[in-house]
């Protein structure tokens, strides 16, 4: 996996509380490197309270699934539900997750660390994430959902889409996300009146023609040129508007087949 | 000799040998990183020590002290 810095910067700073700016005395740090710092630190943060979580995840092992769902939702409520979900068995936590409402599952998400919930986004219907999706796009947690869009089967990503009706709001979600292979893939199964308004924000800020670029960066040549065929037909000028930014960011050849189409 | 790492370790709970990808960045980077997770822990652990007070006040008073003790907390 090609880890963009800048992305892992952004995740880092949630992690620490801070701004990506505020984080400059890890300059000498490549993208890699910050996911390691990050990871380790999310695990020595969890592990601080690994006993406790433990303890309470096998407290109710022989409870039933809707009173287990009830004490999480009026006891322990979202912030030990979320650390204590790693010691639950995936399939029990899905079916603990039908008694919940969207918001507590939004809030359990916020609390979540996407690396360890990957067998639970497997096991969870994807009916039940669609509310928790429109939850996070309401409250603006693009952080989160980038983490998240890393884990997710790419199906249920797929699907989860649709809820996102501002292309704008994709693209904060993508600067968040570390797998920009996978992102290229849900962008290339897109229709291309919603390529057409996606390319049509992303040209509205700087900031959304890097991540455009590196997210095509992904694609293949094929999927590239029909990148720049709706360029072309959104305007004619963006495209240099975007190789001006490739140059910047280092990515010209990765984009080769967008530029010569 | 003290390792470099170890301060760094000892907040994430590691081994200082496995912190030597760290060692591109200079002492006081270092130390200011150091700074940066010693305050994300205390936040971390504020929240969740709130977090597990709330908990036991939804409970009748009568058994919060034997689930304190259950649980360690």
């Amino acid at each position: 996996m090609n880890i963009d810095r800048d992305t892992e910067l952004r995740r880092l700073a949630r992690v620490l509380h801070r701004e990506p700016g505020q984080l400059g005395h890890l300059a000498a740090l490549d993208g890699a490197g910050l996911m390691k710092l990050r990871t380790l630190i999310q695990n020595s943060l969890l592990e601080e309270f690994a006993g406790l979580f433990e303890k309470i995840a096998a407290s109710g092992k022989l409870a039933p699934d809707a009173l287990s769902a009830l004490l999480c939702r009026k006891v322990f409520g979202p912030s030990i539900t979320a650390n204590m979900s790693y010691y639950v068995p995936a399939d029990r936590a899905a079916r603990m997750c039908k008694h919940f409402d969207d918001e507590f599952m939004a809030e359990i998400a916020r609390e979540q660390i996407p690396e360890r919930a990957q067998e639970q986004l497997e096991k969870l219907p994807v009916e039940l994430m669609r509310g928790v999706t429109r939850q996070m796009l309401a409250s603006r947690d693009y952080h989160i959902m980038g983490g998240f869009t890393d884990y997710l089967p790419e199906q249920k990503a797929m699907i989860l889409m649709e809820e996102i009706a501002d292309p704008a709001d994709s693209l904060r979600i993508s600067s968040f996300a570390q797998r920009k292979d996978r992102i290229a893939r849900l962008t290339a199964q897109m229709d291309d009146g919603q390529l057409m308004r996606l390319i049509d924000a992303a040209f509205k800020e700087p900031a959304f023609i890097h991540e455009v670029g590196l997210v095509m960066a992904q694609m293949d040549a094929k999927d590239q040129q029909r990148m720049a065929r709706l360029t072309d037909a959104v305007d004619p000028k963006h495209r240099a508007t975007a190789r001006r930014e490739a140059g910047k960011s280092g990515t010209l050849e990765a984009l080769q087949a967008f530029f010569a189409a | 000799m003290p390792h470099p790492n170890d301060k760094l370790a000892r907040l994430l709970r590691t081994q200082p040998a496995k912190l030597d990808f760290l060692s591109v960045l200079a002492e006081a980077d270092r130390q200011k990183l150091a700074g940066d997770i010693e305050q994300a822990r205390q936040a971390h652990s504020k929240h969740i020590r709130g977090s597990m007070e709330e908990a036991l006040n939804q409970l009748p008073w009568l058994l919060r002290a034997p689930i304190r003790k259950l649980f360690g907390v």
